[in-house]
């Protein structure tokens, strides 16, 4: 015949603190493993990260269809901004080449 | 076959130092002109004839075996890309943001759907009509590129096209390699060139006094003696990008290469040329096509980033901006320089 043996309240009492210091490490761990895995990541693949998802709609011209894509937005440095440039002089002659469309 | 000459052989100016020389020839669908200034024009066009050989083998979209074309094809997985291509597309990227979009590499499949699917000179003689099935580009934030690693990835769907950054990148990379292939002169004062790919010019090294005397025109196939308004620039380049050139007809329809990134269509712009000119080709050409794709928007955007700009409207009134320069008073007959 099995005998349960019946705990104190003492002894609740730390089952329930070892359990909340449980929850609160596995939280921790789970937030630090977030950063390490995003750190690892970062320095894995230099390129534009995909930082969230939008969804945009191409409307086809001439047709009947709707069609439905997913964009990625990214989050990218700001470029390298033009260089303001001296103007030209106005100039006289025959010249060296002719700039236009091609 | 290239045609060279200089300004004697045309019976023009005497021989002297200050005497550019000059070679046209066509490469890449549209025609070339190299000027060479203290240098050995043969040498240097074959530095100009290798970097547009690259180039084409490795951008252009009318090649069935070039690597963009490779690339467009594999879309959806990451590809290793060679470092012209990789600087290629960050240039069109840097493009894309420094413009919001108005200049995007992502318009392959919007080129193709308006009938641009050839090198230009085969385009023109195709006449059928055509079912325009438009729709927004999927835009430049659908590129993924790793610069350090080289590798890039597109949005399954999604097809670059380089034309817009693409040329004048060619003319920068162009005229860099035909100063270094002057190296160094026997006079000690250093060599100088012009390189004009399709009317986008990039120039490098010592100008001939008084500058590069560069006709502004909506054509760039117009004869340099041509009537028009002249500038001079001694550094950087000057590019133009127009709706009026490389437009074609399907059925009754008309149009041309400048797409539109929000709708897909050819743009339809107050602007119908701009010249601008940068420190490099490649931001002449975006702020020159940026210009006609964001219309009226364009005047502060060129005046915020500083950029000398000639626009022209669709009724021919020329608007300039930046210190860009009235035209010059019409020499007396035989007073002026010549090439």
């Amino acid at each position: 015949m099995n005998t349960v043996s019946r705990g104190t309240p003492a002894d609740r009492d730390r089952a329930v603190a070892r359990l909340r210091s449980i929850t609160i490490g596995t939280g921790l761990a789970g937030i630090a493993a977030v950063g390490a895995f995003g750190a690892i990541a970062a320095m894995s693949y230099d390129g534009t990260s995909a930082s969230a998802t939008g969804i945009t709609t191409a409307a086809v011209a001439g047709g009947t269809t709707t069609g439905t894509t997913t964009t990625t937005t990214q989050a990218t440095a700001a470029p390298t901004p033009i260089a303001a440039t001296p103007a030209p002089t106005a100039a006289t002659g025959t010249a060296h080449a002719a700039s236009g469309s091609s | 076959m290239t045609d060279v000459h200089t300004a004697r052989q045309r019976g023009t100016a005497p021989a002297s130092a200050d005497e550019p020389q000059t070679a046209d020839w066509r490469a890449l669908g549209t025609g070339v002109r190299l000027v060479v200034l203290d240098g050995d024009l043969a040498s240097v066009r074959a530095a100009v004839v290798d970097v547009l050989d690259l180039v084409d083998r490795t951008y252009s979209r009318f090649r069935a075996d070039s690597e963009i074309v490779a690339l467009n094809a594999r879309a959806g997985t990451p590809v290793a890309v060679s470092p012209l291509l990789a600087d290629a597309i960050a240039a069109g990227l840097r493009a894309a943001q420094l413009t919001d979009g108005a200049v995007d590499p992502t318009v392959g499949r919007a080129m193709r759907a308006i009938g641009y699917d050839a090198d230009f000179d085969r385009i023109r003689n195709t006449a059928g009509p055509i079912e325009l099935r438009l729709e927004p580009i999927p835009g430049w934030q659908s590129v993924q590129l790793s610069a350090t690693r080289r590798e890039v990835r597109l949005r399954t769907g999604v097809e670059l096209d380089l034309g817009s950054t693409g040329k004048g990148l060619a003319s920068d990379l162009a005229a860099a390699a035909a100063l270094a292939a002057i190296g160094d002169t026997p006079n000690g004062r250093g060599g100088g060139v012009l390189v004009s790919l399709g009317g986008d010019i990039a120039v490098g090294g010592r100008a001939p006094s008084g500058g590069w005397r560069i006709l502004v025109a909506e054509d760039s196939e117009t004869p340099v003696d041509a009537a028009g308004e002249v500038v001079a620039i001694e550094t950087g380049a000057l590019a133009t990008s127009s709706t009026t050139v490389r437009r074609w007809r399907r059925g009754d329809r008309t149009l041309h290469h400048l797409v539109d990134p929000r709708t897909g269509a050819p743009v339809e712009s107050p602007w119908r040329t701009a010249s601008v000119v940068a420190a490099t080709c490649v931001e002449a050409n975006t702020a020159a096509t940026a210009a006609i794709v964001m219309g009226h928007g364009a005047i502060d955007w060129l005046a915020k980033a500083g950029l000398p700009a000639r626009l022209v409207a669709i009724d021919g009134e020329v608007v300039r901006l930046g210190g860009w320069p009235e035209p010059a008073p019409a020499p007396e007959p035989g007073s002026g320089p010549s090439a």
